[in-house]
């Protein structure tokens, strides 16, 4: 088994809500509620869900850009040592719990802070979905892609350029456009300089925040061949965030699906697509339009929208929409056990009958 | 692989921060009124630098208008006074000439001291919000209500008269506005994904506000200051009239209109006796203000990111 | 192909204005959609698909202006033979066949509400624009169901004057439809000669066309005053119960409770589906579905597209389906026409276009996109779309094209018929080989 680049424990991330004239804190939107997640070194994890199901939070939080309710992350922790650190947590007796406690805010990705922070962001970088908003439109090509190398001063300045340049290399930019502006360019050009500031700190892990959502078709196709090829040379690991299935299918070796905060069920790809066990990854799959006008399939239709964050259902949080809740469903949440199969694992009781 | 379009010139021999200049300087011109605007700063700006060869200073302090006699009433544009003299024999030329470098100095130092406290507080509050924020804009909310004139010679008379009191006074109620048309731009700037990007590549917030907040949030600040020079001079120029600003003799629009105050009436019979005495510094104060406008309008244009090219 | 046709452009062009210069979004595009079939537009942005159908509505928005061609539109019985030229007729003509006759939705269903109107008050908007002489007409009935029950009395002679005043509207309104009509009928005699005669004649027409309905005095009188301006309200119960109906119809649940809720309290797949109950309210014969389903969940997705495709059965003869996700054509459409940069590039039934696309776009475009069972890696188009104020000359493709010849820089390829109903832009082919 590869070892786990990123292990998620428990990760908890609620909006708080405010009301009336004091700005009371009333209620929580719980984006993220209790989510364990592996992403493993070398792979491309997809996270797939729909909107407000808390993904995008997912990777905000992993990125530290906001903070978190409560959990953990540990980055590039050997196994041994998160077991041990989790069983001490776990344990009664408090000065176990707080040894634990001092040893994470040395390695916990969302608890250290200053230069051990620093470090870690050097090995983590972040491409985000439209490169409209994520280049500043006053800065030249040169400065955004030197921006991580400035802000941690990890090359001599005079030696910039032809960093740059390097990088512009690797996604299929050239120097002559190093002393442009990013309106200059098309958006699949765009998004390629957004890959090379992510890669100019010569990171581990990227998280790939829908980076080909806001492009065309055919320029979609160019990104994610761009990306597939640079994970390859750089060994870089992936968690690339989406909602369309198919670009996932293509890209990913596994998947995890996520619904209104919680885990649905994680699994190689092609395990999933061949036979999702949860109803809700059923559903979302079974929607998916087929470029293929032959292939008639049947679709399963959800009633029904989204449920609030703010007050999520009881027990399992799919079961209003579900056409195989029961009594059970309405109750007990169900948590991630392992199901059928190598790596899968899913968060149904009923996965079996179904 | 993405190729580069055919149309773009393959390498840019002048650098492409010259040729945004270029791009919004050929947009300033294309605006007749703007250039208008830009000829009537630049001849101001020509009498204010070439005072004292216009007008040789006759005192230690060049401010103080040379004055021919004690002679009460106000003497006609003449072969000795070009532009006639006020009550006491005060040379008008001399007083319009050097009243140019007031204004400047007043409304350039205003400006300029209000865009660096407005940047300053308005830039804290914009970007991290929270109490510091709530502070802040109460504070701006304090100033907004209270009548300004009012505020603004009650601040002068504590103050004790005089032109660098009015400057004070002036800094003191207009850096709320700026402060506010920032913010309100910030509040919209430090959401859009590239401030996430700075983050994330380990940018300082000090690093973030002056690398990305402030150069995408400066425009309208700046065109509120081009506006805000002409306004700025008027509110002096009537501290001035109403007699909190320089002392009398003081080379000062306001303070010369202050000193024709008798004479708008002219004379019985001959309404129109000495009609150089307000004529004269009124016109200047007025073309004064409309080229600050006409400049301030044409800095709005150039700056609108409608018109932008994306 | 003997189906009928119900919009047709003819050689359409569309011009956008703009500081930077002239953006030509459509570059002479010719398409023909059929009664009773689902037609797809496919492309990138920028490729001027919904430019197109924009132009077809009129609705084309400053910077933008119709420069060239025809869009001839067979919607009624009468002038099914010819077809009503649109962009001769005038606004007042437009507004009436717009909501009635053809529908629009769009890709944001939060810009197409208004935030402050409740969804009932913005579908009721589209019966009493379109459908008074009918809701007039029912709330006359039900009042001469009520007056038996009434007898006599005030109650009686209250009813008796809610009745008249509304039959004077309906009268006013009858007048105007009829006069509408005769006007109509006139222009679409005189739509092919150009003398002068006709020609004044037709302005002088059109000029009459644009004039409102003119109520009578009493009715005026009514609505303006508090008291008597209830007699409008068996209207304002009928059209709301034709809102309610028209709700349920379209599998919303709860309808009372949502048609008084505003669009802000609605989720977006909700929203969408109001949107739609606003452009079914009149059953039209044209819907145009301008990317309906981009912004929205693939489950809510499948809701929609689902719900249209019932609805293309029960109440709509022809779908426009814009897109430029490949899976949504294949599943909805019957036709499809691939634009690439204003320029029509295929047009095909969807079978025939993904089992033998003909055009290097075409294929390419399909080739680009992630497959259920993919295998090796996605092939490329390289390069980006095109700025259309400097278009590529020749063929707009050209750049981009493997199979680029010397003519593809020089000449615009003619559209070729190479199967029944499968038509080609690309000089890649040649007469010969087409039927």
């Amino acid at each position: 088994m590869t070892d786990n680049l990123i292990d998620i424990r428990a990760l908890k991330k609620y909006y708080p809500v405010t009301g009336g004239v004091f700005r009371r804190h009333v209620a929580d939107v719980k984006a993220l509620d209790g989510v364990d997640l592996t992403i493993r070194k070398g792979e491309c994890l997809g996270l797939v869900g729909e909107s407000g199901c808390g993904k995008t939070t997912l990777g905000k939080t992993l990125m530290r850009l906001h903070p978190s309710t409560e959990g953990r992350i540990y980055f590039d922790t050997a196994g041994a040592e998160v077991d041990a650190i989790e069983a001490s947590l776990a344990s009664s007796d408090p000065a176990e719990q707080a040894k634990a406690m001092a040893r994470l805010r040395e390695i916990d990705l969302l608890s250290v802070g200053g230069k051990r922070l620093l470090a870690l962001r050097q090995k983590l970088q972040v491409v985000f979905q439209d490169p409209t908003n994520s280049l500043d439109p006053r800065m030249l090509v040169r400065d955004i892609v030197a921006e991580p190398l400035v802000a941690q001063r990890l090359v001599d300045p005079r030696h910039i350029p032809d960093t740059v340049i390097e990088l512009l290399g690797k996604v299929g930019l050239t120097r002559d456009h190093l002393m442009r502006y990013p309106h200059e360019f098309s958006g699949g050009q765009r998004q390629r300089i957004a890959v090379a500031r992510a890669l100019s700190t010569n990171p581990r892990f990227i998280l790939m925040d829908e980076p080909t959502s806001a492009l065309d078709v055919s320029v979609q196709a160019q990104i994610l061949n761009l990306l597939k090829k640079l994970q390859d040379e750089m060994e870089l690991t992936y968690l690339f965030v989406t909602h369309h299935l198919l670009v996932v299918k293509y890209i990913s070796n596994r998947i995890a699906v996520m619904y209104l905060g919680k885990m649905c069920e994680v699994g190689p790809t092609a395990e999933i697509f061949a036979s999702p066990r949860h109803p809700y990854t059923r559903a979302l799959l079974s929607a998916i339009p087929v470029p293929d006008p032959e292939t008639k399939r049947e679709k399963i239709i959800l009633t029904g929208d989204v449920p609030n964050p703010i007050n999520p259902p009881k027990g399992c949080r799919f079961h209003p929409r579900c056409s195989y809740a029961v009594e059970r469903c309405r109750v007990e949440e169900p948590l991630l056990e392992e199901a059928g199969g190598k790596d899968r694992t899913v968060a149904c009781h009923r996965w079996k009958e179904i | 692989m993405e190729t580069t379009n055919t149309e773009q010139p393959v390498a840019k021999a002048v650098s492409p921060r010259f040729q945004e200049l270029t791009f919004t300087a050929k947009r300033l011109f294309k605006n007749p009124l703007s250039t208008i605007g830009l000829a009537i700063i630049a001849f101001f700006l020509i009498i204010a630098i070439f005072a004292p060869v216009i007008c040789p200073p006759k005192y230690a302090d060049p401010f103080k208008i040379p004055h021919s006699g004690w002679k009460i009433e106000p003497q006609p544009p003449n072969a000795q006074h070009l532009l006639g003299t006020t009550q006491q024999q005060y040379d008008m030329l001399y007083g319009m000439v050097w009243g140019t470098r007031g204004a400047f100095k007043i409304g350039l130092i205003v400006v300029g001291a209000n865009l660096i406290i407005g940047i300053l507080l308005g830039a804290i509050a914009g970007y991290f919000g929270g109490i510091v924020d709530e502070v802040i804009m109460r504070v701006t909310d304090v100033f907004y209500a209270i009548p300004f004139l009012v505020m603004a010679m009650a601040l002068v008379v504590a103050i004790g008269r005089g032109l660098t009191a009015v400057i004070i006074v002036l800094i003191i109620l207009e850096w709320p506005s700026y402060t506010r048309v920032l913010r309100s731009d910030i509040l919209v700037i430090r959401n859009k994904e590239y401030i996430m990007a700075a983050r994330a590549s380990g940018s300082s917030h000090f690093a973030i506000i002056l690398r990305h907040v402030l150069p995408n949030a400066m425009y309208s600040v700046l065109i509120l200051a081009s506006l805000n020079i002409g306004t700025t001079i008027l509110t002096a120029a009537a501290l001035s009239f109403l007699g909190l600003g320089s002392e009398t003799g003081t080379a000062d629009w306001g303070q010369i209109v202050s000193m024709c105050r008798n004479w708008i009436i002219g004379a019985p019979g001959n309404r129109f006796a000495y009609w150089y005495t307000v004529f004269i510094p009124g016109f200047v104060i007025t073309l004064f203000v409309l080229g600050w406008n006409l400049l301030g309008d044409a800095v709005r244009d150039v700056f609108d990111p409608k018109l932008r090219r994306k | 192909m003997s189906a009928q046709h119900l919009v047709e452009t003819r050689e359409l062009a569309t011009n956008f204005y703009t500081f930077e210069g002239v953006v030509r979004a459509l570059n002479n595009v010719s398409l023909v959609v059929d009664q009773g079939e689902t037609y797809g537009i496919v492309g990138e942005s920028g490729c001027g698909k919904s430019v197109t159908v924009r132009s077809m509505m009129r609705i084309v928005q400053a910077p933008g202006r119709i420069d060239g061609g025809k869009i001839v539109m067979f919607l009624n019985a009468e002038d099914k033979a010819k077809g009503i030229e649109i962009l001769g007729r005038t606004e007042a003509y437009m507004a009436s066949i717009r909501g009635k006759d053809i529908s629009m939705i769009f890709q944001e269903p939060g810009a197409a509400l208004n935030p402050v109107l409740s969804v009932h008050q913005q579908i009721a908007e589209s019966y009493e624009f379109h459908r008074m002489d009918e809701m007039l007409e029912k709330s006359i009935a039900t009042l001469e169901a009520h007056a038996k029950e009434l007898g006599g009395g005030p109650a009686g002679w209250w009813n008796g004057l809610r009745k008249s005043l509304l039959r004077r509207e309906l009268g006013a309104h009858k007048n105007y439809s009829a006069r509408i009509q005769t006007i109509d009928n006139e222009l679409y005699k005189l739509e092919d000669s150009t003398d002068a005669a006709s020609l004044g004649r037709k302005r002088e027409l059109n000029h009459e066309r644009d004039k409102p309905v003119r109520r009578d005095f009493l009715v005026e009188f009514a609505r303006r005053v508090p008291f008597f301006a209830r007699y409008r309200r068996p209207l304002n119960r009928t059209v709301e119960a034709q809102v309610i109906d028209l709700l349920r119809s379209l599998g919303i649940p709860n309808p009372e409770n949502i048609a008084q809720r505003y669009p802000h309290e609605l989720s977006g797949g909700m929203q969408q589906r109001i949107v739609i109950a606003i452009a079914l309210a009149c059953h039209p014969t044209l819907l145009i579905a301008d990317e309906p389903t981009s912004n929205l969940d693939v489950t809510i997705q499948a809701q929609i597209v689902d719900l249209i495709r019932d609805l293309k059965k029960t109440a709509i003869s022809s779908v426009v389906f814009i897109t430029h996700d490949l899976g949504l054509v294949a599943e909805m459409c019957d036709r499809v026409t691939v634009m690439y940069a204003g320029d029509v590039a295929e047009t095909a039934t969807v079978k025939e276009l993904f089992r033998n696309p003909l055009h290097p776009y075409a294929q390419g475009l399909l080739d680009a996109v992630p497959k259920e069972i993919q295998e090796g890696e996605l092939t490329i188009i390289p390069g980006a779309v095109p700025n259309l104020i400097r278009p590529p000359s020749g063929c707009r493709f050209h750049p981009r094209c493997s199979h680029k010849m010397a003519i593809c820089e020089k000449e615009k390829p003619p559209t070729l018929e190479l199967g029944p109903g499968h038509f080609v832009a690309c000089h890649l082919y040649t007469k010969d080989q087409s039927k």
